[in-house]
């Protein structure tokens, strides 16, 4: 069997014990036949949300980096994260101050969060393209992602400090940019299956695209590819899959990164392996950082995005440097 | 090498201009005409605006004037139709990645497949033959970023054969090859001209001009001076005000491929 044919058995093993561990491991006795089927359940949509999560940020990670042909480029270092982030926090707002009151009991706000997230996401990614335009260098659209990405992190900072005026909406802007998926049930999953399934989908039918793009535009162009129609559906559906996945899990920095990485060397840069393989890696990655945050013993409570930092940050900067010392930062 | 198809009336280029993005006019009014079974050379000092010319016919900046192929206004074209009738090889590529040498030469066949299907029987085989008309057979599952420079020129003909479209459109292609690769590019493209396409490459070296064009056309300040056979172009008046420097017909140094040494 050749490597690529391994890997993803390796692959679709690993996210199976994930799953099953995931159902196995967390707070509750399984043993409390009364409760059992209730833990089952909340692990069950913890386990989904959390695949989820990894899954389209993976992907969305693979989508921007051959958008911008740029390997250090993931949605939570372009900004796109923030972006999501903050839409999510407005949306949460203006539902507090404008419609709290008159709206049905069976819309929640929570349900409109995907809304402000996609609008977020989708806004910060068009920000960046305009700002840096479009044969920017690799330092350019890393700085200026890294700038977006502070400028959204403040301007969320704001509004969480006006909302905890008002215990209601602090309250719900906290659960939402603070905790993770272990907050979310299966509403939000619900919400979130056709944005990830549908993104997925039609990233994939992409794949060719993103190929050529690699050559530059003008190749790609030369041989067929219409680049601004690439452009604009990469950016949508980027900024999709980002939405949908802090929508349900918050700030997840990395994945998007790490995942399409980590599996290069095994299959491939070609994107028509490289996008389904980063999904089921992706959704394995942050399956089993959510059962580490579970088992480690910690007073409080571990946020998931704080380990996939911990594990992204160095890594990063590992690949920036490597990037430097071969001049590929021009 | 599939025989193109393209009527009579040939690759015609009238009143070409191109302005850079925010700055000056630089190619104004070129206009040209290349015919089926034709190797056309475009030459010039440097800045005479051949590159520009050439990118702005395959529809990569954008231009005033109009581009017809058989009569057919390019402009009004989708990229994947032009990219059926027009290839391009490029001086060098922006390609870093390790995509395996078959995967870029496959990449000629974009055009030819939706988005979801698989390379068909006959996409395999116009790739294979591209590589070995290219003579890059060997290298077919090499990563493109291990190879040299000359290496990757033969790809990126290889890719622009696997187009398949009647018109190509190469910068400067010969720039990184050693003499023998050069005649055996000079020997594919007159093979492919000699089944009806249409032949227009950016040459630098006036000696390879003369030796492998059928007519050319001498662009300078982004206008053209001269045009027509290539002994006519590539002579000494026309040289001496182009370049300012003068041709001296003598027999020096020359090459070709031994008998049998050519492609198939």
């Amino acid at each position: 069997m050749n490597r690529s044919g391994l890997t993803w058995i390796i692959l679709l093993l690993v996210l199976t014990g994930g799953m099953i561990t995931g159902l196995l491991v967390g707070d509750g006795d399984l043993s409390d036949l009364a409760l059992r089927e209730t833990y089952l359940k909340l692990r069950l949509w913890r386990l989904g949300n959390a695949g989820l999560a990894g899954a389209a940020l993976a992907t969305g990670g693979v989508l921007v980096q051959g958008l911008f042909r740029n390997p250090l480029a993931s949605p939570s270092i372009l900004g796109t994260t923030a972006g999501a982030s903050l839409g999510g926090m407005v949306v949460l707002s203006l539902w507090n101050v404008l419609l709290a009151g008159s709206m049905p009991a069976w819309l929640p706000a929570e349900l409109l969060l995907p809304v402000g997230c996609l609008l977020g996401a989708w806004l910060a990614l068009m920000l960046l393209m305009t700002v840096t335009g479009r044969d920017a260098s690799v330092i350019t659209v890393l700085l200026t992602g890294f700038i977006l990405s502070s400028l959204f992190l403040s301007v969320g900072g704001l509004l969480t400090s006006f909302a905890s005026e008002d215990f209601e909406l602090g309250r719900a802007i906290v659960a939402f940019t603070l905790r993770g998926v272990e907050a979310k049930g299966r509403h939000h999953l619900a919400l979130a299956v056709p944005m990830v399934v549908l993104g997925t989908a039609v990233a994939m039918s992409w794949a060719r695209h993103l190929d050529a793009l690699l050559t530059g535009e003008d190749e790609a162009r030369s041989i067929g590819v219409d680049v601004v129609a690439v452009r604009r559906w990469a950016i949508i559906w980027t900024a999709t899959l980002t939405a949908a996945a802090v929508a349900i899990g918050g700030n997840i920095s990395f994945v998007g990164l790490m995942v399409p990485h980590a599996l290069r060397p095994f299959v491939g840069v070609e994107h028509r392996q490289l996008m389904p393989a980063a999904f089921l890696g992706g959704a394995a990655f942050v399956i089993w950082v959510d059962i580490l945050v579970r088992v480690v013993p910690t007073r409080g409570h571990l946020p998931l995005g704080v380990v996939t930092r911990l594990v992204g940050a160095p890594i990063f900067l590992y690949l920036l440097a490597r990037a430097a010392r071969e001049g590929r930062m021009a | 090498m599939s025989p193109p198809s393209i009527g009579q009336r040939g690759l015609a280029v009238t009143g070409l201009r191109v302005r850079h993005r925010h700055g000056p006019e630089v190619v104004h009014g070129v206009d040209l005409q290349a015919h089926p079974g034709e190797v056309m050379g475009l030459v010039g000092p440097n800045g005479a605006g051949k590159t520009t010319v050439l990118k702005a016919m395959v529809g990569l900046l954008p231009s005033a004037g109009t581009i017809t192929l058989d009569g057919q206004d390019l402009s009004q074209l989708s990229a994947r139709e032009r990219a059926h009738r027009v290839a391009y090889v490029p001086q060098r590529t922006a390609l870093t990645a390790p995509l395996s040498v078959r995967s870029v030469v496959d990449l000629g066949r974009f055009a030819h497949r939706s988005s979801w299907s698989r390379p068909s029987a006959h996409d395999r085989a116009v790739v294979s033959q591209a590589l070995e008309d290219a003579n890059v057979a060997d290298l077919a599952e090499r990563p493109f970023s291990t190879l040299s420079g000359g290496e990757r020129q033969r790809v990126l003909l290889a890719r622009a054969l696997a187009t398949q479209a009647p018109v190509l459109l190469l910068d400067e292609p010969t720039s990184a090859l050693d003499v023998r690769q050069v005649l055996l590019l000079h020997t594919i493209l007159r093979t492919l001209a000699q089944r009806g396409s249409i032949i227009i490459a950016v040459l630098h070296d006036l000696a390879e001009v003369r030796e492998h064009t059928d007519r050319a056309v001498l662009l300078q300040d982004g206008q053209v001076q001269y045009t027509g056979p290539t002994p006519e172009v590539v002579a000494l008046e026309p040289v001496r005000a182009a370049y300012g420097v003068d041709l001296i017909e003598r027999a020096g140094l020359a090459y070709r491929l031994p008998t049998g040494g050519g492609v198939a």
